[in-house]
């Protein structure tokens, strides 16, 4: 927080939490800590790597972060991939004034957003399993066949994964890079699986 | 003797001393034709007759004269491939043009090293082939032409200019696909260490990154301003050769990628 503050000293800041890895509980022994910051009176967003200690932030102003929360259009899909990431995510830091807002969307009805959370998640990775190309991100698909499995189910959508769905993406961390077209099949199953969720 | 005076007053002046100075002068090439000077020895042929027309050719530095119109007879007594070529011996200290022909391929010829010993180096001025009814010149077939040093130059500083042309500067390169607004390209034949990407965004805003910095990581992200708002850019690079670039603001026209340069 006080490296935060430093940096952008003119900014009240209104949230910190743990976003990534860390707020799925699927931390690989190269995995960085990446923090969300949400800044009051801050245009835009910033990435700020923090190299002497792996750990990562990325910077949203108050504005910014409500669109990427709510699928805004203009935002690149990749924005949009975790807005779950708060569900049950206790933040390390928030200010009383926000915590209305971060609170609607830690409550909010999944149902309402999953088709449109699901549209853009297929529309991002397919990108790349259409070339072929596994990308490290892509462990998310293991962790949203999960949840999205356990939706269809029980109608509650959370962040615990089993420890098979855990160890299945810490492997896939490991060894994304070896480029395995049987990762791609997989995912690719993954795929046509939430389409036709997204569907039905 | 240990030592021998070659260019001294009184010293005797040996043809191997002149052949290894002008075999070094013509930058230790084996055999060719010196260029430029009379008619470099242009084959013709004709009447059952191969005319060389003059020229001078050096064979390990030994200089031959051959004199206006030669001509060799070559006789019609089927089909066959051939030479002529030129031989020195320097076993008998002679010189002469003659023909060698074989049934179902060119002949080899004799060509041994006259620097570092005494034999017999044959140098084709001419290659044909025959029937039992015709003379057919290969005029496809290059002998060696021992080349001005201004033309070598020359063409040095062509080879050198085509391959900075190709190997250094700027090059611009298309996406093979821009779906969901990110860029896909292909990036192959360059060391990506080497090089500095220029992405420019519809907006006119350039981001310039290292090659070196996708090289390490998957992904980068590059922060930049436009109208006093901060937005990021994306970098992902899958190696060996895929790249993938979009702008946290890809939705908006003005910060999708309008081209990418590659400066090496």
């Amino acid at each position: 927080m006080e490296y935060i503050q430093s940096l952008f000293s003119s900014n009240k800041i209104l949230t910190i939490y743990r976003a990534g890895s860390c707020a799925y509980g699927v931390i690989g022994s190269a995995s960085d800590e990446d923090f969300v910051v949400v800044l009051d009176e801050f245009s835009g967003m910033m990435h700020i790597p923090k190299n002497d200690d792996g750990k990562e932030y990325f910077v949203f102003g108050r504005q910014e972060w409500i669109k990427k929360m709510e699928f805004d259009e203009g935002l690149a899909t990749y924005f949009k991939l975790f807005p779950d990431e708060v569900i049950g995510n206790i933040p390390l830091y928030l200010d009383e004034g926000f915590e209305g807002v971060y609170t609607s969307y830690q409550t909010r009805e999944w149902v309402l957003v999953i088709k449109v959370q699901l549209s853009e998640i297929i529309n991002f990775f397919s990108l790349y399993l259409e070339d072929g190309i596994l990308t490290k991100l892509m462990w998310h698909l293991f962790r949203l066949e999960e949840q999205v499995l356990r939706f269809t189910s029980t109608g509650l959508w959370t962040l615990d994964l089993s420890n098979e769905s855990k160890e299945k993406i810490l492997i896939y961390k490991d060894n994304y890079r070896l480029q395995s077209q049987d990762y791609v099949d997989e995912f690719k199953h993954i795929i046509e699986y939430l389409k036709e969720v997204m569907n039905s | 003797m240990a030592i021998r005076k070659i260019t001294f007053d009184g010293s005797e002046v040996k043809s191997k001393d002149d052949a290894d100075l002008y075999y070094h002068i013509f930058g230790l090439t084996t055999a060719g034709i010196i260029a430029g000077l009379y008619n470099e020895c242009a084959v013709s042929a004709g009447n059952n007759q191969i005319t060389i027309s003059k020229g001078v050719i050096a064979v390990y530095g030994r200089m031959i004269l051959v004199e206006t119109n030669t001509q060799v007879s070559i006789t019609l007594d089927g089909s066959k491939y051939g030479y002529v070529y030129l031989q020195v011996s320097t076993l008998d200290n002679s010189v002469s043009i003659s023909t060698i022909e074989s049934l179902t391929a060119y002949p080899s010829l004799t060509q041994n090293n006259l620097h570092s010993t005494s034999g017999i180096y044959q140098f084709p001025l001419a290659r044909y082939t025959k029937t039992a009814t015709s003379l057919t010149l290969d005029t496809s077939y290059q002998t060696t032409l021992i080349k001005t040093g201004p033309t070598l130059i020359s063409e040095m500083q062509t080879t050198i200019q085509s391959y900075i042309e190709s190997n250094f500067g700027v090059i611009t390169l298309t996406p093979y696909s821009t779906a969901s607004n990110i860029s896909r390209y292909e990036i192959t034949g360059i060391t990506l260490a080497k090089c500095l990407f220029v992405s420019r965004l519809n907006n006119g805003t350039s981001i310039i990154f290292p090659g070196r910095t996708i090289s390490r990581a998957s992904l980068t992200n590059i922060s930049y301003q436009y109208l006093q708002t901060n937005y990021y850019f994306i970098i992902e690079y899958i190696g060996p050769s895929t790249l993938y670039l979009y702008s946290s603001n890809n939705g908006e026209v003005g910060h999708r990628v309008s081209q990418l340069q590659i400066w090496r």
